[in-house]
């Protein structure tokens, strides 16, 4: 009777966890709304704040996220269009359902906002700004916005992406922790840049037509998987529909207003538009990080500042390797392919993106990458001496017994004793490193300069201030929490 | 013994008229005390008002001198431009600020405001540049800002929406790069469009920059080519960092499509080295370095120009007191 009710439980569970993670939904809004409900939302907190705490509570359940029962969440808005090419919202629907439909994400949801985002009288933010802000009360991992461009017989499309502050700290967030005889801290990094160019693609405006038309094809629901099947419904604005199943290129989706069909969900776009995904793809394979830890490599049609982003990525990654040979080939080669003399220029052997020179993307993000792995790859040179130090006053010790051992003189009380002794030691040995005063004063002249050229770069400044702290330089960390203080507030 | 008396006298009546001087004579002061302090007098502002962009001078121009509130005094200025304001103030040692109107009906309303210090004007003439009143809405009253200006077209044609369309387009493409350096949004720059503007040489375009406030003045003039126009821009800057506006073509531009407003890389990078030296202007050293990092982004590499602003912003930033055995 028990193993039947455990059983009955867990399938329970399991039905439950799938219910919850194993869900795909998407919802369209319209921009102007979204802005009344924020404004009106921050009028709440006010009164929040003023009133007790069950009207509180009251107030919260309102706080409701646009789609709730997912873990990732992204955000894809109506492409700029000044010159009313008409195909702004096109290109938005493509783009959320590329990632929605075909991403490896488990349980995410997608946005898709309709409307402007340059400024206007009623919000006096746009673009980037204007995004960070519709976007931020959504916990939303990345936000995918765009601009059509007329030029001659051709349309130029603008990609770009942003990471939330949301998944900068939850996902795109780093560090490394220094011995507690070095003070205990950690020193970090934060991916950056944050707010990126994706792509700037062309094509003759002759294909224009036939883009509309394979986007179209994305908004009717079938009655079965098939092209000529019947169309039973069109997905609406402002309802969430969910994934409810797949059958090879086809997905079966339910809209809230209950209205149920299939959606087709690869092979709609022709091969001139398919460079035009692969920012959806780069922005899928920034939620697989995100989810999985895992990231793809940047594509040919993408920017400079996307393949910078994936290398940053990978070489942060790194920092925690079990060995110094790997932190050295896949943190300090990696940035340095972006920083110091021999920074690489001009066309990508392996990607042919152009990877231009000077200042890298990110500022002095590289730098700081740069700095953290030399810290790694030294701490790890300390612990290997302390710990061979270490091995070998165990090794005399565990000598010396065994010669009580031959006489008959060692109990099990000693050789549990020696056991506990050993896991004590061997935890112990990272937290008594002490690195060099001389090596810390390079790395944090290396970062200053950087800082230099990118003042704002609270990563940088943090940094600076626990290895100043390390070096006992009061003067120097005063000044420098100063200065993270006014980068965090010049940000605001 | 009668001598002896009669010389006491004598030196009673000198000490009583010795007493009776210094008394008279503490009198005085303070009679010129009280009377410098307390008493108004009459005080004269003089000054010079001209048109802000053809620097002629402004004639029937009416200025007037406030105190908190109320009218002091009021003047007109003569044919060449010149006032004097006469008006009674009670003479004050510590310093007073007074507001200046200047109105006339072909100009925007100018106010200013004059320190007297010792209870007198701290200039001797005061010089007023007023803004032609159909200039009145390009001219944004705080942040950094680029105005783009009217653009001559042959006789033929019309091209008067040109600055709106460069005026969108270098929003989203300038805006959107500073953007991404995350600049607060109270401090980044608005691309204005102003067809009223219309320079007629290169001292008026300067004219124009200052008068509007504008980090960046755009203006040119349009030519049919074989194949499209050829747009030629320039570019100013109300900090006197180009002498002389500076050139650049666009050319080949199909002018009949609405949406033909792409500038090139080098005038994005010298709109954005004139705003690099507004952060300057106004102490703001870290935004100053990140405009020539976004204008180093479009052009690939820093010009000799973006270098020296760079260096010079750099070299007034705290991050310099970081270096260990450095400056």
């Amino acid at each position: 009777m028990k193993s039947i009710i455990i059983k009955i439980i867990t399938i329970i569970i399991i039905n439950i966890f799938f219910l919850f993670s194993l869900s795909y939904a998407g919802k369209t809004l319209r921009m102007d709304d979204e802005f009344r409900r924020i404004y009106n939302r921050e009028e709440l907190d006010t009164i929040q704040s003023n009133l007790n705490r069950k009207t509180s509570l009251k107030l919260l359940k309102k706080r409701l996220l646009h789609i709730p029962h997912v873990k990732f969440r992204v955000a894809v808005f109506s492409y700029e269009d000044p010159w009313g090419t008409d195909i702004g919202n096109a290109l938005a629907t493509i783009m959320a359902r590329e990632i929605l439909l075909n991403s490896n994400v488990y349980s995410l949801g997608v946005l898709t906002y309709e409307g402007n985002l340059k400024s206007d009288k009623s919000f006096n933010l746009s673009y980037f700004d204007k995004v960070e802000k519709l976007t931020k009360d959504q916990e939303v991992t990345i936000s995918i916005w765009g601009r059509i461009q007329p030029e001659g017989n051709s349309l130029v499309i603008d990609t770009n992406v942003q990471v939330s502050e949301y998944s900068l700290s939850n996902y795109f967030s780093w560090d490394l922790k220094l011995p507690k005889a070095m003070g205990g801290g950690a020193l970090q990094a934060h991916l950056k840049p944050d707010r990126i160019k994706l792509q700037r693609f062309k094509f003759k405006k002759e294909y224009k037509s036939s883009l509309i038309n394979s986007i179209n094809e994305l908004n009717l629901l079938r009655e079965n998987p098939n092209k000529d099947s019947k169309v039973v419904a069109k997905i609406p604005i402002d309802q969430v529909y969910t994934v409810i199943k797949r059958e090879n290129n086809w997905v079966y989706l339910k809209i809230e207003n209950g209205k149920e069909g299939w959606i087709i969900s690869k092979g709609y776009c022709s091969e001139v538009f398919q460079p035009l995904l692969e920012p959806a793809r780069f922005a899928a394979s920034l939620l697989e990080y995100s989810a999985y830890k895992k990231i793809s490599n940047a594509t040919e049609n993408l920017t400079n500042e996307a393949l910078a982003l994936e290398e940053q990525i990978k070489a942060l990654d790194a920092l925690n390797s079990e060995t110094q040979e790997n932190i050295y080939r896949n943190s300090i080669k990696r940035a340095l392919r972006w920083v110091g003399p021999n920074r690489w220029t001009g066309i990508d052997k392996w990607t042919k993106i152009d990877r231009g020179k000077g200042t890298p993307p990110g500022g002095a993000a590289f730098v700081n990458v740069k700095a953290l792995a030399e810290i790694a790859i030294k701490l790890h040179e300390e612990y290997k001496i302390e710990y061979f130090a270490m091995v070998e006053r165990m090794r005399e010790e565990l000598e010396y017994m065994r010669r009580q051992n031959d006489r008959g003189w060692l109990d099990r009380y000693d050789l549990s004793n020696m056991r506990r002794k050993t896991n004590r030691l061997e935890g112990a040995v990272f937290d008594k490193i002490v690195l060099d005063n001389e090596f810390i004063k390079k790395i944090v002249n290396e970062l200053a300069t950087a800082s230099l050229n990118d003042p704002n770069n609270v990563d940088v400044l943090k940094n600076l201030s626990i290895l100043y702290t390390i070096l006992n330089d009061i003067g120097r960390t005063e000044i420098v929490n100063m200065l993270v203080e006014k980068a965090i507030n010049d940000e605001l | 013994m009668k001598k002896k008396k009669l010389k006491s006298i004598k030196i009673q009546r000198l000490f009583y008229l010795q007493n009776k001087y210094i008394f008279y004579c503490i009198l005085l002061n303070i009679f010129l005390i009280i009377s410098s302090t307390c008493c108004p007098a009459s005080q004269l502002i003089h000054g010079k008002i001209s048109d802000g962009v053809s620097e002629l001078p402004v004639s029937g121009a009416s200025i007037e001198i406030y105190k908190r509130g109320d009218k002091l005094g009021k003047a007109f200025s003569d044919i060449d431009g010149y006032f004097s304001v006469s008006f009674d103030l009670k003479a004050n040692q510590k310093p007073q600020v007074l507001t200046l109107t200047i109105e006339h009906e072909k100009y925007a309303k100018l106010s200013s405001n004059i320190q007297m210090v010792s209870g007198k004007p701290d200039q001797k003439s005061y010089l007023f540049s007023l803004l032609p009143s159909e200039l009145t809405t390009c001219r944004l009253i705080k942040g950094p800002s680029v105005t783009i200006g009217h653009f001559r077209s042959p006789i033929s044609s019309d091209y008067s929406e040109l600055s709106y369309r460069i005026s969108d387009t270098l929003t989203y493409d300038l805006l959107t790069r500073l953007q991404q350096l995350h600049l607060n949004p109270l401090l980044q720059p608005t691309f204005l469009a102003c067809d009223e503007a219309n320079p007629r040489g290169a001292n008026q375009a300067k004219n124009f920059a200052k008068v509007l406030n504008t980090d960046a003045f755009l203006f040119g003039n349009v030519k049919k080519a074989t194949k499209g126009h050829d747009v030629r821009i320039f570019v100013i800057d109300k900090y006197d960092l180009f002498l002389i506006p500076i050139s650049l073509y666009n050319k080949g531009i199909d002018l009949d499509d609405p949406a033909s407003s792409q500038l090139d890389s080098k005038t994005h990078a010298a709109i954005l080295t004139s705003i690099a030296v507004g952060y300057e202007r106004n102490n703001n050293f870290s935004y100053c370095v990140d405009a020539t990092t976004a204008a180093e982004n479009i052009l690939g590499e820093l010009t000799p120009l973006l270098l020296k602003v760079r260096k010079r912003c750099q070299e007034k930033l705290d991050h310099n007191k970081l270096l260990i055995g450095g400056n």
